[in-house]
């Protein structure tokens, strides 16, 4: 059996058809010119929302990769200082080279020093770099404090140690600044372990033993004590020649090395032979005169600063004594 | 003879109502709701002749509408769903669209924040990326009040339609009592008049694309029309009239109820106000806006109080601990205006905790000796407990303080995330009280001999404690002898964690034991050593004086944008917001699918309907010269009548 159909419905199915085609024509015309494929969340509602955190990865993405090259910047202006500041020392280091020359008189010294204090002057520039946004390199938090000042015995540090760091990917951090203390500060003295030295008295005693810098022997029996090494010298007698001893003595525990006996056994003494306790080893030539004493006791941190500064100082002193 | 007269004569007429019929059918083509007539027909009563029974000719017994009442049923139901959806999809669509595009929704204005505060931790002493990062923060802020206002919109314009809505159902329900009355007076002998009964169907047609109803016929062909369960909007002669008027505790939002003939108002529950515009909108309103606006809110909430817990945990450019970059977010509390009038009680409500707080409503209501709070989304109650208070009790992320003396049936409808985004705003405008910086600093000395490092050191909320913030700072000395550290703060405990087992050094313990690498905390300072100390050096943890290039609290700042907070831990901010859009796209789609299905429906339905009822030209011109014919005819027979009884005059 056929339908009856009205002639509305006919007329009404016709113009339902071409609306409904022209929707549709006008929504892809609308997602040519856009060049979306989904126009609105409706169209894929589990697509807009996986769209969305992607467009925040990609903005983080984007934003880390600004910070690398921030952190690059910040690196460079730090590198850029730290060559410089190498560069110097090789200079003080050519200087203090060309001091030891014994031919040198009071007025070539004194002009050294005076060569040095440029160096000096350089160097503190360099640590004060500054990082072009009223900030300086080696402050560490204290970005904006001027990070070393001179001072008579070298530069004091007016920065903290603080490390600033950058977010450089989702869950890495790069530091990208060293405090004034780490760089310039925190140099040991001695062999970077421990620091031999002379009494200075010596020198009026007449005695010429020169200790070197030394070693560590062992690194395990090290104790971080201090010491003293007394020399002893019994003067030569017709048909016997002078004998030199000396005794060490850990001044931390007041006791003699090795503990036992008390009082120690005075060791003999041969010149440039290596004297080897507790880890530790150096040796001393020359030819000390009784009473004549040296010292090893754990390296300190030295600022560079007071090492040049020191070093100046050491130029100007009156050096009229006999070579050592 | 006469007879044949009448019998011609009775053919005439019945053609002429034929052809009247068939002319009405015609003209009225077009007339939306008219069904096609026909004139019934049939003969009239036969004589006894004797010889057996001769017709008397023919009559039209009535004029029928051919109607299917089931089929007209059908199709109101079909266009009032469709009309449902139609006003449904017309909401959410401009939702959908408003978050639809990639540069105008929220996603834009949120990356662009983190952004600038990803600079601004870059570069901590530019005056230039930190006043960027406000003004990104400013964006943020108008990218989220812009949503919320275009949401309140849309809101205030459902209002709108509601109460036109109501009104045009109150017109169609008098007209409809109206014409019952007519139709009821006309209606004799089971003759209906037509036309009515077309304009009738049309209004109830009209009706049901504005409310669902159910038809029922009563006496003398009046009609009841129901609405919902069964409450009654037409009762024969008789309309009830329907109102608007403000929610009681929700004085933007309009509800619907009866109005009585002395103006008493009378709410309905939503739930029975199903189909046509009227139910699509007030199903728009409950499901996708309150959503909508909520989870907006939840993510402009969540934003503002995480930021802010991190904020103060830094240190600004001045060396101040860092204040609250955005603004509070207070929750809506709507006061039930049925509330007894000597009731003083009070309620506020404060966003505290990003993780815990959810999207939902809350009703918060006195039983007499108690107050319960009631989670809308799961009825879920949690008693306020001591009540009165002396502290705020924190609920679902949000702190409830209630004061003043409750009358039994107090009610309160309290809202923490629907004004959100509305409230969401930059606190701070100074560009120095951005709180970068870590407000502690450690050291070790270079004077130190051991090998021994310490960490930067962070600090927890406990740091904002009264009288645990650092004022100079703590030097922590090593002694070898009996490997511990000294020189702690007498008055705070302190923990020391080694391979997550936390031993609590109580306050005043002069010594603590020293471990490798272990995680020392006190006071809200956190931080730890590692190396091998050597005797009598020191570590110091102190203030961080002038720190202006530290940009530590920055990046846990800048951080915040990719850590699970909102949703107990399980969302972030974005992963909030896409939900929220995935919600109004998926609404937007289902109505959209469900919307196309109706339109199948309805031409379905309408199809069906017209086959009864519609007018079809064709058949009407074949019907036109049948009765034209059939009139000729009847008018034949009349002239054999006349030519037979001329026959008989001339029988002379």
């Amino acid at each position: 059996m056929s339908m009856r159909i009205s002639s509305k419905t006919i007329y009404d199915v016709g113009v339902g058809q071409i609306s409904s085609l022209q929707t549709a024509l006008a929504r892809t015309q609308q997602q040519l010119s856009t060049g979306r494929k989904n126009l609105s969340a409706a169209d894929d509602p589990i697509a807009t929302a996986r769209a969305l955190e992607v467009t925040q990865s990609q903005s983080i993405n984007t934003q880390l990769v600004t910070n690398r090259s921030n952190a690059k910047g910040t690196l460079s202006m730090e590198t850029v200082a730290l060559a410089s500041s190498t560069a110097i020392l090789q200079d003080v280091k050519t200087l203090a080279v060309n001091a030891g020359d014994g031919s040198m008189t009071q007025k070539d010294r004194e002009s050294l020093a005076t060569e040095l204090e440029g160096r000096l002057a350089d160097l503190l520039g360099q640590a004060n770099t500054a990082d072009g946004t009223g900030g300086y390199v080696f402050s560490g938090y204290k970005s904006t404090t001027l990070p070393f000042t001179q001072t008579a015995t070298g530069a004091a540090y007016q920065g903290d140690q603080g490390q600033r760091e950058l977010q450089v990917g989702s869950t890495r951090k790069l530091p990208i600044s060293d405090s004034g203390a780490s760089v310039f500060e925190n140099n040991a003295s001695g062999n970077g372990t421990f620091a031999t030295g002379a009494d200075p008295a010596n020198y009026t005693r007449g005695g010429s033993g020169i200790i070197s810098a030394g070693s560590v022997k062992d690194a395990t029996q090290l104790t971080g004590h201090k010491y003293q090494v007394d020399f002893q010298v019994v003067p030569a007698t017709p048909g016997v020649p002078k004998v030199t001893t000396y005794t060490v003595t850990d001044l931390t525990l007041n006791q003699p090395v090795p503990a036992a006996p008390v009082p120690a056994v005075p060791q003999a003494y041969v010149s440039g032979q290596n004297i080897t306790f507790d880890g530790v080893q150096f040796d001393v030539k020359g030819d000390p005169a009784d009473l004549d004493n040296f010292t090893v006791q754990p390296s300190t941190k030295q600022s560079i600063f007071t090492t040049v500064t020191d070093l100046i100082a050491a130029l100007r002193a009156p050096g009229d004594g006999p070579a050592g | 003879m006469s007879s044949l007269l009448s019998i011609g004569k009775s053919g005439l007429l019945a053609a002429q109502v034929g052809l009247s019929t068939t002319g009405n059918n015609i003209t009225n083509a077009g007339v939306v709701g008219y069904s096609r007539q026909a004139a019934i027909q049939s003969d009239t009563a036969t004589l006894d002749q004797g010889f057996g029974f001769v017709g008397t000719g023919t009559e039209v017994t009535a004029v029928r509408r051919y109607y299917d009442n089931f089929l007209a049923v059908q199709l109101r139901n079909a266009e009032s769903n469709q009309a449902s959806l139609d006003a449904y999809t017309k909401q959410i669509s401009q939702i959908d669209n408003l978050l639809a595009d990639p540069t105008a929704g929220l996603s834009p204005a949120l990356q662009d924040f983190f952004n600038g505060v990803q600079d601004a931790t870059s570069n901590p002493a530019s005056a230039a990326s930190r006043q960027a990062m406000l003004s990104t923060a400013s964006s943020l802020a108008s990218r989220f009040q812009g949503l919320s206002a275009r949401l309140s919109e849309i809101a205030s314009g459902v209002n709108g339609q509601i109460t036109s809505n109501v009104g045009e159902i109150n017109s169609y329900a008098t007209q409809i009592a109206a014409i019952n009355k007519t139709i009821a007076g006309l209606s004799t002998d089971g003759k209906a008049p037509n036309d009515m009964l077309d304009h009738r169907d049309q209004m109830l047609t009209e009706l049901n694309k504005l409310i669902k109803t159910t038809v029922i016929p009563g006496d003398n062909n009046t009609l009841t029309v129901e609405f919902g369960t069964g409450q009654p909007l037409v009762v024969g002669g008789t309309a009830f009239q329907l109102a608007t008027s403000n929610s009681p505790t929700d004085a933007s939002r309009v509800t619907v109820g009866y109005q009585s003939d002395s103006g008493v108002f009378s709410a309905l529950p939503e739930s029975v106000l199903t189909g046509g515009q009227l139910g699509g909108l007030v199903s728009f309103r409950n499901g996708a806006m309150d959503r909508a606006q909520n989870s907006l809110g939840q993510v402009a909430a969540g934003l503002a109080v995480s930021f802010n817990a991190q904020h103060v945990l830094g240190q600004d450019q001045n060396g101040a601990l860092g204040t609250a970059f955005f603004n509070p977010i207070n929750a809506y509390v709507g006061v039930n205006g049925h509330n007894s009038p000597l009731s003083t009680a009070d309620v506020t409500a404060v966003v505290t905790d990003a993780s815990k707080l959810t999207a939902s409503d809350y009703s918060v209501d006195y039983d007499g000796t108690n107050f319960n709070v009631t989670r809308l989304s799961d009825g879920q109650i949690t008693q306020i407990n001591p009540f009165p208070q002396t502290v705020p009790q924190t609920i679902d992320g949000v702190d409830y303080t209630i004061t003043g003396a409750p009358v039994t049936k107090d009610n309160f409808l309290v809202r923490p995330t629907y004004t959100a985004a509305d409230q969401f705003g930059v606190a701070i405008s100074d560009r120095t009280k951005i709180a970068l910086a870590a407000p502690i600093a450690t050291a070790a000395p270079t004077a130190n001999a051991g090998n021994a490092k310490i960490s930067a050191g962070t600090v927890d909320v406990n740091y904002l404690t009264p009288g645990n913030a650092l004022a100079a700072p703590v030097t922590l000395t090593f002694d070898k002898a009996s490997g511990s550290l000294s020189g702690f703060p007498p008055a705070q405990d302190v923990t020391v964690t080694v391979n997550g087992v936390a031993t609590v050094y109580p306050a005043g313990t002069p010594t603590v034991p020293y471990t490798d690498g272990a995680a020392i905390s006190f006071g809200g300072v956190n931080f730890n050593i590692s190396g091998t100390p050597a005797d009598l050096d020191t570590f110091t943890v102190g203030p961080n004086v002038s720190g202006v290039g530290d940009s530590r609290n920055g990046a846990l700042l800048a951080g915040l944008q990719t850590k699970n907070i909102l949703d107990n831990g399980n969302a972030t901010y974005q992963t909030t917001y896409a939900q929220m859009v995935n919600f109004v796209g998926n609404k937007a789609r289902e109505a959209q699918i469900s919307g196309s299905a109706a339109d199948a429906a309805v031409a379905q339905a309408t199809t069906q309907q017209q086959s009864v009822s519609g007018v079809n030209l064709d058949e009407e011109a074949a019907n036109l010269l049948r009765y034209q014919q059939a009139y000729q005819a009847s008018g034949k027979v009349m002239q054999v009548a006349s030519t037979l009884f001329d026959v008989l005059l001339n029988l002379r």
